[in-house]
Protein backbone atom coordinates (compact mmCIF):
# COMPACT_ATOMS: atom_id res chain seq x y z
CA UNK A 1 0.00 0.00 0.00
CA UNK A 2 2.88 2.31 0.94
CA UNK A 3 4.40 1.97 -2.56
CA UNK A 4 1.20 3.22 -4.13
CA UNK A 5 1.43 6.58 -2.39
CA UNK A 6 2.84 9.17 -4.74
CA UNK A 7 5.71 11.05 -3.15
CA UNK A 8 6.79 14.47 -4.30
CA UNK A 9 9.57 16.78 -3.28
CA UNK A 10 9.64 20.49 -3.92
CA UNK A 11 12.60 21.51 -6.09
CA UNK A 12 13.30 24.78 -4.29
CA UNK A 13 13.17 23.16 -0.87
CA UNK A 14 15.78 20.62 -1.90
CA UNK A 15 17.97 23.22 -3.60
CA UNK A 16 17.82 25.40 -0.48
CA UNK A 17 18.78 22.42 1.68
CA UNK A 18 21.76 21.57 -0.51
CA UNK A 19 23.03 25.14 -0.63
CA UNK A 20 22.30 26.25 2.92
CA UNK A 21 22.66 23.08 4.96
CA UNK A 22 25.26 21.20 2.96
CA UNK A 23 27.10 24.20 1.51
CA UNK A 24 26.77 23.19 -2.16
CA UNK A 25 27.38 25.90 -4.74
CA UNK A 26 24.43 26.68 -6.99
CA UNK A 27 26.06 24.78 -9.84
CA UNK A 28 26.62 21.73 -7.61
CA UNK A 29 23.04 21.88 -6.34
CA UNK A 30 21.49 22.13 -9.82
CA UNK A 31 23.66 19.30 -11.13
CA UNK A 32 22.92 17.12 -8.11
CA UNK A 33 19.15 17.58 -8.36
CA UNK A 34 19.35 16.77 -12.05
CA UNK A 35 21.14 13.52 -11.13
CA UNK A 36 18.52 12.75 -8.47
CA UNK A 37 15.82 13.00 -11.15
CA UNK A 38 17.69 10.37 -13.18
CA UNK A 39 17.95 7.89 -10.29
CA UNK A 40 16.36 4.48 -10.45
CA UNK A 41 12.75 4.98 -9.20
CA UNK A 42 13.24 2.74 -6.16
CA UNK A 43 16.29 4.71 -5.01
CA UNK A 44 14.63 8.03 -5.76
CA UNK A 45 11.64 6.98 -3.71
CA UNK A 46 13.92 6.04 -0.80
CA UNK A 47 15.64 9.40 -1.18
CA UNK A 48 12.34 11.32 -1.03
CA UNK A 49 11.25 9.30 2.00
CA UNK A 50 14.51 10.14 3.72
CA UNK A 51 14.27 13.82 2.82
CA UNK A 52 10.61 14.37 3.63
CA UNK A 53 10.10 11.96 6.55
CA UNK A 54 13.62 11.33 7.82
CA UNK A 55 13.30 7.60 7.12
CA UNK A 56 16.70 6.12 6.42
CA UNK A 57 16.84 2.97 4.30
CA UNK A 58 16.54 -0.03 6.59
CA UNK A 59 18.90 -2.87 5.85
CA UNK A 60 20.34 -2.52 2.34
CA UNK A 61 19.39 -0.43 -0.65
CA UNK A 62 20.15 -2.19 -3.95
CA UNK A 63 22.57 -4.40 -1.99
CA UNK A 64 24.49 -1.46 -0.48
CA UNK A 65 24.56 -0.59 3.20
CA UNK A 66 23.57 3.09 3.24
CA UNK A 67 24.87 3.85 6.71
CA UNK A 68 28.24 2.16 6.21
CA UNK A 69 28.68 3.88 2.86
CA UNK A 70 28.26 7.25 4.56
CA UNK A 71 30.47 6.35 7.48
CA UNK A 72 33.36 4.76 5.62
CA UNK A 73 33.42 7.11 2.63
CA UNK A 74 32.61 10.31 4.45
CA UNK A 75 29.60 10.99 2.22
CA UNK A 76 26.58 13.07 3.16
CA UNK A 77 23.21 11.27 2.74
CA UNK A 78 22.47 12.90 -0.63
CA UNK A 79 25.83 11.82 -2.01
CA UNK A 80 25.30 8.33 -0.57
CA UNK A 81 22.00 7.89 -2.45
CA UNK A 82 23.70 9.06 -5.65
CA UNK A 83 26.59 6.68 -5.06
CA UNK A 84 24.22 3.74 -4.61
CA UNK A 85 22.47 4.60 -7.87
CA UNK A 86 25.83 4.79 -9.65
CA UNK A 87 26.92 1.42 -8.22
CA UNK A 88 23.62 -0.14 -9.29
CA UNK A 89 24.02 1.10 -12.87
CA UNK A 90 27.77 0.75 -13.43
CA UNK A 91 29.30 -1.37 -10.64
CA UNK A 92 32.77 -1.69 -12.16
CA UNK A 93 33.27 2.01 -12.78
CA UNK A 94 31.66 3.01 -9.51
CA UNK A 95 33.64 0.49 -7.49
CA UNK A 96 36.92 1.72 -9.00
CA UNK A 97 36.20 5.04 -7.26
CA UNK A 98 33.96 4.11 -4.32
CA UNK A 99 36.01 1.02 -3.46
CA UNK A 100 38.99 2.99 -2.17
CA UNK A 101 39.13 6.61 -1.19
CA UNK A 102 39.33 10.05 -2.64
CA UNK A 103 41.99 11.45 -4.87
CA UNK A 104 41.73 15.20 -5.13
CA UNK A 105 40.14 16.90 -2.22
CA UNK A 106 42.56 19.72 -2.97
CA UNK A 107 41.29 20.31 -6.48
CA UNK A 108 38.35 22.07 -4.98
CA UNK A 109 39.97 25.44 -5.30
CA UNK A 110 40.56 27.38 -2.15
CA UNK A 111 38.74 30.69 -2.05
CA UNK A 112 41.92 32.70 -2.52
CA UNK A 113 42.33 31.28 -6.00
CA UNK A 114 38.97 32.39 -7.36
CA UNK A 115 40.41 35.64 -8.64
CA UNK A 116 43.32 33.92 -10.37
CA UNK A 117 40.97 31.41 -11.96
CA UNK A 118 38.64 34.17 -13.15
CA UNK A 119 41.60 35.86 -14.84
CA UNK A 120 42.52 32.60 -16.55
CA UNK A 121 38.93 32.15 -17.75
CA UNK A 122 38.97 35.67 -19.15
CA UNK A 123 42.32 35.16 -20.91
CA UNK A 124 41.13 31.88 -22.44
CA UNK A 125 37.86 33.57 -23.41
CA UNK A 126 35.75 30.95 -21.66
CA UNK A 127 32.09 31.92 -21.85
CA UNK A 128 29.89 31.13 -18.88
CA UNK A 129 27.39 28.56 -20.04
CA UNK A 130 23.85 29.35 -18.90
CA UNK A 131 22.67 26.89 -16.27
CA UNK A 132 19.52 25.06 -17.34
CA UNK A 133 17.33 24.54 -14.33
CA UNK A 134 14.36 22.19 -14.19
CA UNK A 135 12.31 23.49 -11.28
CA UNK A 136 9.51 20.90 -11.40
CA UNK A 137 8.83 18.86 -8.28
CA UNK A 138 10.83 15.66 -7.94
CA UNK A 139 8.58 12.61 -7.99
CA UNK B 1 63.72 20.98 -8.79
CA UNK B 2 61.18 18.76 -7.10
CA UNK B 3 60.95 19.07 -3.37
CA UNK B 4 59.81 15.81 -1.82
CA UNK B 5 58.94 15.94 1.83
CA UNK B 6 58.17 12.96 3.97
CA UNK B 7 55.73 14.33 6.43
CA UNK B 8 56.24 11.76 9.10
CA UNK B 9 59.27 10.82 11.09
CA UNK B 10 61.43 8.77 8.78
CA UNK B 11 62.41 6.32 11.49
CA UNK B 12 58.77 5.57 12.24
CA UNK B 13 58.01 4.93 8.59
CA UNK B 14 60.91 2.57 8.17
CA UNK B 15 59.76 0.73 11.28
CA UNK B 16 56.32 0.10 9.78
CA UNK B 17 56.28 -3.47 8.71
CA UNK B 18 54.59 -4.12 5.43
CA UNK B 19 51.00 -4.90 6.31
CA UNK B 20 49.56 -8.24 5.41
CA UNK B 21 46.11 -7.74 4.05
CA UNK B 22 43.88 -10.68 3.44
CA UNK B 23 41.74 -8.97 0.94
CA UNK B 24 41.27 -5.67 -0.78
CA UNK B 25 37.63 -5.95 0.18
CA UNK B 26 38.41 -6.01 3.89
CA UNK B 27 40.99 -3.26 3.72
CA UNK B 28 38.56 -0.57 2.64
CA UNK B 29 35.59 -1.95 4.60
CA UNK B 30 34.02 -2.82 1.26
CA UNK B 31 32.39 -5.99 2.46
CA UNK B 32 30.44 -4.08 5.09
CA UNK B 33 29.34 -1.55 2.47
CA UNK B 34 28.73 -3.56 -0.68
CA UNK B 35 28.25 -7.08 0.65
CA UNK B 36 29.99 -10.23 -0.59
CA UNK B 37 29.49 -10.09 -4.32
CA UNK B 38 32.00 -7.46 -5.36
CA UNK B 39 35.08 -7.50 -7.58
CA UNK B 40 38.47 -7.78 -5.89
CA UNK B 41 39.91 -5.24 -8.29
CA UNK B 42 40.01 -1.50 -8.60
CA UNK B 43 40.42 -1.28 -12.34
CA UNK B 44 37.89 1.06 -13.86
CA UNK B 45 36.70 1.00 -17.41
CA UNK B 46 37.71 3.57 -19.99
CA UNK B 47 35.05 6.09 -20.84
CA UNK B 48 33.83 6.37 -24.41
CA UNK B 49 33.49 10.10 -23.88
CA UNK B 50 37.24 10.60 -23.55
CA UNK B 51 39.35 10.92 -26.71
CA UNK B 52 43.12 11.02 -26.53
CA UNK B 53 44.94 13.76 -28.42
CA UNK B 54 48.30 13.15 -30.09
CA UNK B 55 49.95 15.02 -27.23
CA UNK B 56 48.12 12.78 -24.73
CA UNK B 57 49.43 9.69 -26.52
CA UNK B 58 52.96 11.03 -26.42
CA UNK B 59 52.51 11.90 -22.73
CA UNK B 60 51.27 8.41 -21.94
CA UNK B 61 54.09 6.72 -23.81
CA UNK B 62 56.79 8.91 -22.22
CA UNK B 63 55.29 8.27 -18.77
CA UNK B 64 55.21 4.51 -19.31
CA UNK B 65 58.84 4.54 -20.43
CA UNK B 66 59.78 6.50 -17.33
CA UNK B 67 58.01 4.04 -15.02
CA UNK B 68 59.56 1.06 -16.78
CA UNK B 69 63.03 2.59 -16.58
CA UNK B 70 62.53 3.20 -12.84
CA UNK B 71 60.77 0.02 -11.77
CA UNK B 72 60.88 -2.36 -14.72
CA UNK B 73 58.06 -3.67 -16.88
CA UNK B 74 56.33 -5.15 -13.83
CA UNK B 75 56.47 -2.19 -11.43
CA UNK B 76 53.91 -3.55 -8.98
CA UNK B 77 55.78 -6.85 -8.66
CA UNK B 78 59.05 -4.94 -8.25
CA UNK B 79 57.61 -2.87 -5.40
CA UNK B 80 56.18 -5.96 -3.72
CA UNK B 81 59.72 -7.37 -3.38
CA UNK B 82 60.92 -4.23 -1.54
CA UNK B 83 60.87 -3.41 2.15
CA UNK B 84 59.18 -0.22 3.41
CA UNK B 85 62.29 1.96 3.19
CA UNK B 86 63.07 0.81 -0.33
CA UNK B 87 59.48 1.52 -1.40
CA UNK B 88 59.68 5.09 -0.16
CA UNK B 89 62.98 5.64 -1.95
CA UNK B 90 61.63 4.12 -5.16
CA UNK B 91 58.47 6.21 -5.10
CA UNK B 92 60.35 9.40 -4.26
CA UNK B 93 62.64 8.80 -7.25
CA UNK B 94 59.72 7.96 -9.53
CA UNK B 95 57.80 11.11 -8.60
CA UNK B 96 60.93 13.23 -9.12
CA UNK B 97 61.55 11.69 -12.53
CA UNK B 98 57.94 12.06 -13.68
CA UNK B 99 57.74 15.64 -12.39
CA UNK B 100 60.91 16.45 -14.34
CA UNK B 101 59.43 14.84 -17.45
CA UNK B 102 56.29 16.97 -17.07
CA UNK B 103 58.41 20.11 -16.44
CA UNK B 104 56.72 20.70 -13.09
CA UNK B 105 59.33 23.02 -11.64
CA UNK B 106 58.97 23.84 -7.97
CA UNK B 107 56.29 21.27 -7.24
CA UNK B 108 56.28 20.02 -3.68
CA UNK B 109 55.40 16.41 -2.90
CA UNK B 110 54.39 15.40 0.60
CA UNK B 111 54.10 11.76 1.62
CA UNK B 112 52.17 10.73 4.70
CA UNK B 113 50.88 7.53 6.26
CA UNK B 114 47.38 7.41 7.68
CA UNK B 115 45.27 4.26 7.80
CA UNK B 116 42.22 6.10 9.08
CA UNK B 117 41.73 8.70 6.38
CA UNK B 118 40.27 7.78 3.04
CA UNK B 119 42.21 10.51 1.29
CA UNK B 120 44.62 8.75 -1.03
CA UNK B 121 46.04 11.83 -2.64
CA UNK B 122 45.37 15.36 -3.70
CA UNK B 123 46.84 18.25 -5.66
CA UNK B 124 46.62 21.77 -4.32
CA UNK B 125 47.10 24.40 -6.99
CA UNK B 126 47.41 27.17 -4.41
CA UNK B 127 50.58 25.68 -2.94
CA UNK B 128 51.55 23.65 -6.03
CA UNK B 129 51.70 20.61 -3.81
CA UNK B 130 50.95 16.92 -4.29
CA UNK B 131 50.02 15.01 -1.17
CA UNK B 132 50.14 11.19 -1.22
CA UNK B 133 49.00 8.76 1.44
CA UNK B 134 51.46 5.86 1.30
CA UNK B 135 49.17 3.47 3.15
CA UNK B 136 48.34 1.56 -0.07
CA UNK B 137 52.02 1.42 -0.98
CA UNK B 138 52.82 -0.30 2.30
CA UNK B 139 50.75 -3.39 1.63
CA UNK B 140 51.28 -6.79 0.08
CA UNK B 141 48.20 -6.46 -2.10
CA UNK B 142 49.03 -5.93 -5.82
CA UNK B 143 45.79 -4.05 -6.51
CA UNK B 144 46.51 -1.56 -3.75
CA UNK B 145 50.11 -0.99 -4.83
CA UNK B 146 48.85 -0.55 -8.38
CA UNK B 147 46.26 1.92 -7.11
CA UNK B 148 49.02 3.87 -5.38
CA UNK B 149 50.91 4.16 -8.69
CA UNK B 150 47.63 5.23 -10.28
CA UNK B 151 47.27 7.94 -7.63
CA UNK B 152 50.76 9.26 -8.43
CA UNK B 153 49.91 9.49 -12.15
CA UNK B 154 46.49 10.97 -11.34
CA UNK B 155 47.75 13.75 -9.06
CA UNK B 156 50.66 14.62 -11.33
CA UNK B 157 48.15 14.94 -14.16
CA UNK B 158 46.25 17.52 -12.12
CA UNK B 159 49.49 19.45 -11.70
CA UNK B 160 49.99 19.26 -15.47
CA UNK B 161 46.39 20.44 -16.04
CA UNK B 162 47.00 23.44 -13.83
CA UNK B 163 50.25 24.24 -15.65
CA UNK B 164 48.41 23.98 -18.99
CA UNK B 165 46.03 26.77 -18.06
CA UNK B 166 48.38 29.12 -16.21
CA UNK B 167 50.75 29.23 -19.18
CA UNK B 168 50.43 32.51 -21.05
CA UNK B 169 51.24 30.82 -24.32
CA UNK B 170 50.40 27.34 -25.48
CA UNK B 171 53.80 26.98 -27.12
CA UNK B 172 55.49 27.49 -23.77
CA UNK B 173 54.58 24.04 -22.52
CA UNK B 174 55.33 20.76 -24.27
CA UNK B 175 52.38 18.88 -22.74
CA UNK B 176 49.80 21.55 -23.40
CA UNK B 177 46.82 20.39 -25.38
CA UNK B 178 44.81 22.69 -27.64
CA UNK B 179 42.85 25.72 -26.52
CA UNK B 180 39.56 23.81 -26.25
CA UNK B 181 41.19 21.38 -23.85
CA UNK B 182 42.50 24.30 -21.79
CA UNK B 183 39.06 25.87 -21.73
CA UNK B 184 37.50 22.62 -20.52
CA UNK B 185 40.02 22.41 -17.68
CA UNK B 186 39.52 26.04 -16.62
CA UNK B 187 35.73 25.81 -16.81
CA UNK B 188 35.81 22.49 -14.97
CA UNK B 189 37.87 23.89 -12.13
CA UNK B 190 35.57 26.86 -11.80
CA UNK B 191 32.61 24.46 -11.46
CA UNK B 192 34.40 21.66 -9.64
CA UNK B 193 32.24 18.99 -7.95
CA UNK B 194 33.97 17.23 -5.02
CA UNK B 195 33.65 13.49 -4.48
CA UNK B 196 31.90 14.00 -1.13
CA UNK B 197 29.03 15.94 -2.73
CA UNK B 198 28.26 13.84 -5.79
CA UNK B 199 30.63 10.91 -6.48
CA UNK B 200 29.35 10.15 -9.96
CA UNK B 201 29.44 13.75 -11.15
CA UNK B 202 32.91 14.04 -9.60
CA UNK B 203 34.16 11.14 -11.72
CA UNK B 204 32.40 12.38 -14.87
CA UNK B 205 33.68 16.00 -14.82
CA UNK B 206 36.38 16.74 -17.36
CA UNK B 207 39.31 17.42 -15.03
CA UNK B 208 38.74 14.14 -13.22
CA UNK B 209 37.90 12.10 -16.30
CA UNK B 210 41.14 13.32 -17.88
CA UNK B 211 43.19 12.42 -14.78
CA UNK B 212 41.55 9.00 -14.31
CA UNK B 213 41.77 8.05 -17.97
CA UNK B 214 45.34 9.22 -18.52
CA UNK B 215 46.53 7.43 -15.37
CA UNK B 216 44.76 4.23 -16.45
CA UNK B 217 46.33 4.37 -19.92
CA UNK B 218 49.78 4.94 -18.45
CA UNK B 219 49.52 1.89 -16.20
CA UNK B 220 47.65 -0.36 -18.62
CA UNK B 221 49.35 -3.76 -18.72
CA UNK B 222 52.01 -2.78 -16.17
CA UNK B 223 51.40 -5.34 -13.45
Amino acid sequence: MKDLIRLTLNYFRLKKYLMEDLDYTEHQAIRTISDIRKMDPSIRRAFILWFTKGEEPKDKLCGVNFQNLMNYRNLNPVAAFLAIDWYREDPMQAFSVLGTGTKDSGMELVQGMEKELDQILQRLDVKKEPETEDTRDIT
Amino acid sequence: MVDVLIAIAYGILVAISVSVIGSLIDFFENRSIFGEDIPDTLEGTHSDEYTLTEIDKEYIEASREMIISSLGSEPVQTILTMNAEERIHAVKKLVEDLAALYELDGIQVTLFYDENTRILGSYRPDSNEIILNVVSLMTTHPALVSDFLDTICHELRHAVQWKMIVQESQEDYRWCNDIEHQKQIAYGLKNYIPFQRNPRAYRAQFVEMDAYEIAAYILEGLS
